[in-house]
Order: C-alpha cells, then structure tokens, then sequence
C-alpha cells in the first residue's frame, strides 16, 4: 500500500435492511486536499460520511488512518476507546446543524476549551486564551466568550462549531454541509475561513455539499452520489464542466450557473 | 511544448434526447517553447473546448494533448492540479473567486500555492497590480464588485504574476479599451520571449497580428 495518503476508505457498503445506504465506495486523500461528495438528498452522502469518520459500523470496507506517528490504523481493527481518541485528536466533524455539534447549555469558550481539556490541556488562563484566539479567528466578537451558544445566531454558532473543531488541529476535517442554511454573506464569510484554514494549517477536508457554487470554490476533486453509489468522480471543474454520467449531468444542468 | 494530436471532442447529453455533439475531429498541431498560436474559427467552432481539453476541465473523446512529457487523457485528478500548479496557467474571461477575498490575495494565490514567501508574493502582486493601473485602493476589496475591465485584469494579473512555461488564455483581452490592452499584450510579448508556449483566442485582429507566431483555423480542420 501506498504509504503517503492521509486517508483511505476501501469499498465501504452501509445496509439499513433491505435498503442501500452506500454501496462499495472507495476514497482517498492527501493532506492540504478538499474533496467535496455531491448528490441530491438520499443520495447516501451522509451515510458515507458517518460511516468513513466511525460513527456508524460498516457492513463491509475498511478504512485506514495514516496518523501523526505515520502509523496507519485501520479503523475496524481498532478498540473503541482508540477510536474516540482519533476522532478527537486527528478527525473532526462539522455537522449541518451547529446544534448537533455544540454543547448548547455551557459558554462559547468553554465550547472550544471543553476540547483542549479532552487531549490533556489544565492551564485555565492558556486554554481561555486560546479560546480567544478561536473565536477572534472565526470573526466572533470575543467578550461574547462567555455567553452561551444559544444566545447566538444560527451563523455565529456554525463558526463557533468550526473553532471548537479545528482549536485541536486536526488532520482531516469531516463537514457535513457546514453553510447549509446560511444566508449568502455568512456562507461567504465561513468559505473564506475555510480556504484559509486549509492552507494555513495544511489540513484535509472532506464536504458534503449540494450546493455545487460552494464546491467549485472548495473542492480540488468531487464524487457525485446517487442512490448510495458512486456515479462520477474526478477533478472539480471537470465533474462540473463535462459530466459524463447522466446523473451528474442532471445535477449540474439543474442548477443556474456555477 | 504542447502538442495536440488527433484530437477529437464530442458531448453526450443524455439528458436531451441523447443528443450527441460533435465539436471538432483529429485535430494536429505543435506550440514550441517561445510560440504563441492564435485559435481562429468562428463561434461554435470549439476554440474554448480546445482550451478546456489542454487544461482537463473537458474530458478528451479520442486523441492526445501532451505537455511536455505528460499526457493529458492518461493523467489522474492530481497530477493536473500538480501540472496546473507547477505549469500550466489558463486566463479566462470570467472571475471566479471566493466572496469577500481581497483582490490582492485573490492575485497572489498561485504564488502562494507554489510555496512562495508571502512577502515577495505580496510585492510581486503590488507590481503586476501597479502595471495593470488596478487603482492602490482597490487592492484590499474583493475583486466581485469591480467593473468587467477591472476583474478581468485581476484574471490576468493572477495568470501572469507567475512564469508559467505553458499557458492557455481565451480572449485575455476581451472588456478591455485600447491602453489596458496595449499593457496586457506587452505582458504576453514579455511571456513569450521568456519561452513559454502559449495558446490563446484572439478576437481582435489587431491584437491577435500584433502577437500571434501562427493561426490554427478550427474551421479548416
């Protein structure tokens, strides 16, 4: 096996029942890389998506982790406890609604410090600071530090979901349409943070999107999605530009200009 | 040197009636180092789709495009974004940039890309930004509000702040008036006498006369 890639799923198929959630779908991807999973609603993304980062067990497939000691871990072989660990050291995972992905009931900082202390930071004046940083990074103002998240806008609390999962420095970062639902000034603004982000920090993002304008801007490659497999896949503006699945062509020809 | 061989490129619209378009067959020519040729050919002839093919944004029906030693159609995703990165610059004549990114990180990116100090990237960007008379105050708001002269500048300015060997530009010049025009033809005089092969579409003949090595009519094809 190829020892460079960051991370690589390998035929994974998820079944609920009878039904087909994914369905022998296979990715890779290098540090510094955006790969953006398109298709419409049902498609099987999410499913994808919760399957590859360990949240949902697999029916079959095997997904290898090269992590910070270039060790690779294969994620069905690993013990739990382990698992939880990676998830929050290496991995992270933006959810659609901020809600999922924030403690509602404590304090912005505490929502980014809460994950300093899970990977072993104590000092309270170090990890305040940090949070700071965070959310200055993120474009919150910072006396809002210890207000709850649920005095905030829906904007304000996706960019503090963004902070709270990025403030460990992960490796790769799982998104599952993280500007859904936002109005077009705050997708712009969480866009931007996201292109500097992965430049600055180096790190790899895997986007679900069905907003193709926002995974033109994203993505350096797409897999388009349809009924739980994989229908096309290759460079961003190529999947865009020239479909050649009938799917993808359906997709990209239903939208007005991206 | 670029070379294009056999070319063939058609659509299949699946979706509409299974139309299948036929844009152009075997097409053949060389672009040396130091060459500029100019597309020529009516609408519809497919000088654009030859573009996106060299670049990889169309996929290629039959033939190939190789750059260099590498061969287009037998490429993976990354090796294109590697050679897009490293080698091949395309201009075109619509800016498409993240919201609210200032013009002059806009302009800098590829530099950036390549690994290049942010403080040289940011004077070379001040220097081709200055040359193509963006005005100073402009240089901090997002290029999306500027007039259509003005983005299409800043489309150049990012295509030639770095030298790339290979470079593909359709209608570089298209919104712009005369003196503009006069400067962004200077920039590819200078890109051409520092050896880069390039292929571009030139609507106006003054400029494509002024410029071009060669022509390679898509009609006559």
């Amino acid at each position: 096996m190829k020892q460079d890639f960051l991370f690589k799923a390998s035929n994974i198929s998820k079944y609920y029942g009878q039904n087909i959630g994914c369905k022998n779908v296979s990715l890779d991807i290098n540090s510094g890389e955006v790969l953006g999973i398109v298709g419409e609603s049902g498609s099987g993304k999410s499913t994808l998506l919760n399957c590859i980062y360990g949240n949902l067990e697999l029916d079959e497939g095997d997904i290898f982790l090269n992590d910070k000691s270039k060790t690779i871990l294969n994620f069905t072989k690993i013990s739990e406890p382990k698992l939880r660990l990676i998830q929050r050291s290496d991995l992270a995972f933006v959810h659609q609604n901020p809600r999922d992905g924030l403690r509602m009931n404590i304090s912005a900082g505490g929502n980014i410090g809460e994950r300093l202390m899970a990977i072993g930071h104590r000092n309270y004046g170090e990890i305040r600071e940090i949070a700071s940083n965070w959310l200055e990074k993120v474009e919150i103002d910072v006396s809002r530090i210890d207000d709850k998240p649920s005095t905030f806008s829906g904007g304000m609390q996706q960019r503090l979901q963004i902070a709270r999962n990025l403030v460990t420095k992960p490796r790769l970062i799982f998104m599952d349409e993280p500007t859904g639902g936002l109005d077009v000034s705050v997708q712009a603004k969480i866009l931007d943070l996201l292109r500097n982000l992965v430049r600055e920090l180096g790190i790899a993002a895997i986007i679900i999107t069905h907003d193709l304008a926002v995974v033109r801007l994203l993505a350096d490659r797409i897999i388009v999605m349809q009924n739980g497999n994989v229908v096309e896949a290759g460079l961003c503006d190529q999947v865009l530009d020239d479909p050649q699945h009938k799917y993808s062509q359906l997709l990209v020809s239903s939208v007005l200009q991206v | 040197m670029i070379q294009i061989k056999n070319l063939n490129k058609s659509f299949e619209l699946y979706n509409q009636n299974n139309t299948n378009i036929n844009v152009f067959k075997n097409i053949n020519f060389k672009v040396n180092k130091g060459e500029v040729v100019a597309l020529t050919g009516n609408s519809g002839t497919g000088k654009s789709t030859l573009l996106k093919l060299i670049y990889g944004s169309y996929i290629i029906s039959k033939g190939d495009v190789l750059i260099s030693d590498i061969n287009i159609r037998k490429s993976t995703p990354r090796d294109i974004l590697k050679l897009r990165k490293n080698r091949l610059g395309y201009v075109s004549q619509f800016l498409r940039v993240v919201p609210r990114v200032p013009t002059i990180e806009v302009v800098i990116e590829p530099l950036l890309d390549i690994g290049c100090e942010k403080n040289i990237a940011l004077k070379k960007g001040q220097e081709i930004l200055e040359r193509l008379k963006i005005p100073k105050n402009l240089w901090n708001l997002s290029p999306l509000t500027f007039s259509g002269g003005e983005q299409q500048r800043v489309n150049i300015a990012r295509g030639f702040i770095y030298n790339y060997p290979y470079l593909l530009l359709d209608e570089p010049t298209a919104s712009l008036d005369q003196n503009n025009k006069n400067i962004v033809l200077d920039l590819i005089e200078k890109a051409k006498l520092n050896g880069s092969a390039i292929i571009g579409i030139f609507h106006d003949e003054i400029a494509r006369n002024r410029i071009a090595s060669r022509e390679v009519n898509l009609e006559n094809l």
